[in-house]
């Protein structure tokens, strides 16, 4: 990088909507990996039922 | 021997399908490229880190890349590389190339700025923004005298001051809405917008919007679910919200009006 060295770099790079978007992306990763583990648990719910299903028949 | 019994009766085949729950996960021959471009991915993400490094917004960046990460390591212990495909192209490919666009934009301003005299540029900025501070700084003196007038009136009055507020939103990601749109004169078409819908259905919207509200350089969002006021009917709507001039806009497209609002944000 060619003017690191001199600034402290105060200055943001973001405007006010590109940080908002960025604040939206990291809930929505946040959001991704809820889902992800949560579409698991109803899988392993389903299985069981039909597990029990069959045992209980 | 038993090999060429097993293979006249036909035996050999046994157990070349069974999966064995529990055994270390081979990966699919077929999924090692999209977990190799995945890898790439992360190898992006994390040089963006660096790259933003010395910006208030490191810690951020180094969160997606986190988070990121632990999608990427999830998906990838349960062998389901397809999906994982779909997420860095539905998120991490537009994530990484917005903001290094933003970056390379930023340093090439910077760049601009400070070649004619390297060692004033430190003195040039200083100016400048004083100048307009000043300029700025007389305005506001003069609004606030012209405010506190009013407030003056306003306290000999029987009203009371309303506070302004912007009421905060929840973004829904996963429903669409339907909006109509006069293609001719007498022909309408419906399309659909929402959080998932592609660039291109997102760009129809915003052409859309800026036409119908004169408006330009805004961006959609997503959706969110309201009560609008005055409405007579109590039942909240599903609308757009676009960002413009740095705000959020819930867009209510029967009335042709923006309400400004504003998302739920950590702050720490």
């Amino acid at each position: 990088m060619p003017d690191d060295k001199k600034q402290p770099q105060p200055n943001s790079i973001l405007t006010k909507e590109q940080e908002a978007i960025l604040d939206l992306y990291v809930i929505r990763l946040d959001e991704i990996f809820e889902e992800l583990k949560a579409a698991d648990k109803i899988q392993v719910e389903i299985e069981t039922r039909h597990l029990k299903k069959i045992l209980t028949k | 021997m038993s090999n060429f019994w097993r293979s006249l009766f036909g035996s050999k085949k046994a157990g070349n399908n069974r999966k064995v729950i529990g055994l270390p996960k081979t990966i699919p021959v077929n999924e090692l490229p999209h977990i190799q471009e995945s890898k790439r991915r992360l190898t992006a993400l994390q040089q963006l880190c660096s790259q933003y490094k010395s910006t208030p917004h490191a810690r951020q960046i180094e969160q997606v890349y986190q988070k990121t990460r632990r999608i990427h390591a999830y998906l990838t212990d349960r062998g389901r590389g397809h999906e994982l495909e779909l997420f860095h192209l539905q998120h991490t490919d537009h994530f990484l190339n917005t903001f290094t666009v933003i970056l390379n934009v930023h340093l090439q301003h910077h760049n601009v700025q400070q070649e004619p005299e390297v060692a004033n540029s430190r003195k040039v900025v200083a100016k400048s923004v004083k100048r307009d501070m000043q300029a700025g700084l007389s305005y506001r003196n003069l609004n606030r005298r012209v405010s506190e007038q009013v407030l003056e009136d306003t306290k000999q009055s029987v009203y009371s001051v309303p506070k302004l507020s912007l009421p905060e939103i929840a973004l829904n990601t996963y429903s669409r809405l339907v909006y109509l749109k006069e293609e001719t004169a007498d022909m309408q078409l419906t399309h659909e917008i929402g959080y998932t819908s592609d660039e291109e259905e997102k760009e129809a919207f915003t052409s859309f919007v800026s036409e119908k509200f004169d408006i330009h350089d805004i961006s959609y969002i997503g959706n969110t679910i309201v009560y609008f006021p005055g409405h007579a009917h109590t039942t909240a709507d599903l609308v757009p919200v676009i960002s413009w001039n740095g705000g959020l806009y819930v867009v209510c497209l029967e009335e042709v009006r923006l309400y400004p609002v504003s998302t739920f944000r950590k702050r720490d």
